[in-house]
């Protein structure tokens, strides 16, 4: 069973501005005559989750890098709760490799991390 | 070419029209929708219907002879007349006959949305503007002087259907000089803007991109933008 996205403390996944992508994949062959073919290369659409987080404390700060490391950055696989529909995805990974956060007072901590969808 | 010169071919495939719809203050519910459009044309891949909001959706909006209209052939026009902008591309048109007759164009955009009919006008008589969508009608009569007025017709129709239909009803027996026929969806007129052999209603529009990106920056407002490209 893979792991789950930590909530903040406040019960959130997310805060504002939070950003969501949809992302579909089809490929258009146009030709000499300016009309085209389509095709979709695959379906459904996977998604994708810019997450901002601020005015975090040290704890917050603490376990979500502890869970990026348990996660070894994109490596590895977990669930994810989309903060606008509230549907579990449950092949998500970290963007990237690199976590950076802020920490500018006890209670100041922030961060920001995008998780995108897996294909299966 | 290495001595400066150019030589240059047309490409008669290669236009295009390409639109960049920015959203601010959106609700969820507006947002939502425009993700649910975008999943059901699944990014580029299907087609859907594009009414330019900066466009006349008429076609050759000061040709009247043009398929596009339909018209009474018992109308007499008179092309070449004065216009209000100092041209001669105005229109007179004389219903001879002792029935009320009318001329019209049908455009492909969706009935459901608010437009403006809008037309400059120079009669001593009455005249009749109206929208039709799905069996539903929409009428204005106007009573004008000499000198030129633009008046227009602005509603809504409750209705999916697919189609409007725009045009003027020339009483019997009357005589009027008309410039710059306009249908765009809004809920004014704009400036006119002449249109030829495309109007601004396109219906095989597509999305530019298969990615649809929304920003929420507060409860209830959301933020995006949407590529869309027709030809």
């Amino acid at each position: 069973m893979s792991a789950t996205f930590p909530l903040l403390k406040t019960g959130a996944v997310a805060q504002y501005p939070a950003t969501k992508a949809t992302q579909y994949a089809s490929t258009v062959v146009r030709f000499l005559d300016g009309t085209d073919q389509r095709y979709r290369a695959y379906t459904p659409a996977l998604r994708r989750w810019s997450i901002q987080l601020r005015l975090l404390d040290e704890t917050e700060l603490q376990m979500l890098a502890q869970f990026f490391a348990s996660e070894q950055g994109q490596f590895g696989t977990f669930s994810f709760v989309d903060p606008w529909t509230q549907a579990t995805y449950n092949n998500c990974s970290f963007d990237g490799d690199t976590m950076a956060y802020q920490l500018e007072d006890t209670t100041r901590g922030s961060l920001s991390l995008v998780i995108v969808e897996n294909r299966t | 070419m290495p001595d400066g010169s150019r030589i240059r071919y047309a490409d008669p495939g290669a236009p295009y029209v390409e639109w960049t719809l920015r959203y601010q203050s959106l609700s969820d519910t507006e947002a939502g929708m425009l993700d649910q459009f975008f999943g059901t044309c699944e990014g580029r891949l299907q087609p859907f219907t594009f009414a330019d909001p900066l466009a006349n959706l008429l076609m050759w909006s000061e040709d009247l002879t043009q398929p596009a209209w339909e018209a009474s052939a018992l109308l007499q026009l008179a092309t070449g007349v004065a216009d209000p902008n100092g041209g001669l591309r105005a229109i007179q048109i004389k219903n001879p006959t002792s029935a009320d007759l009318g001329i019209q164009q049908a455009v492909a955009v969706p009935g459901w949305y608010w437009y403006t009919f809008s037309v400059h006008l120079q009669s001593q008589t009455g005249i009749s503007l109206f929208r039709q969508a799905g069996g539903l009608t929409s009428e204005k009569s106007y009573c004008t002087s000499n000198s030129w007025q633009r008046v227009s017709l602005t509603g809504q129709s409750n209705t999916t259907a697919a189609e409007v239909t725009v045009g003027i009803t020339i009483r019997a027996g009357q005589t009027v000089t008309v410039y710059g026929f306009q249908l765009e969806p809004q809920t004014a007129a704009s400036t006119y803007k002449p249109s030829y052999e495309t109007g601004g209603a396109y219906t095989n529009a597509h999305f530019s991109n298969d990615t649809f990106v929304i920003t929420t920056t507060a409860p209830n407002r959301n933020q995006c933008a949407l590529g869309i490209t027709a030809r």
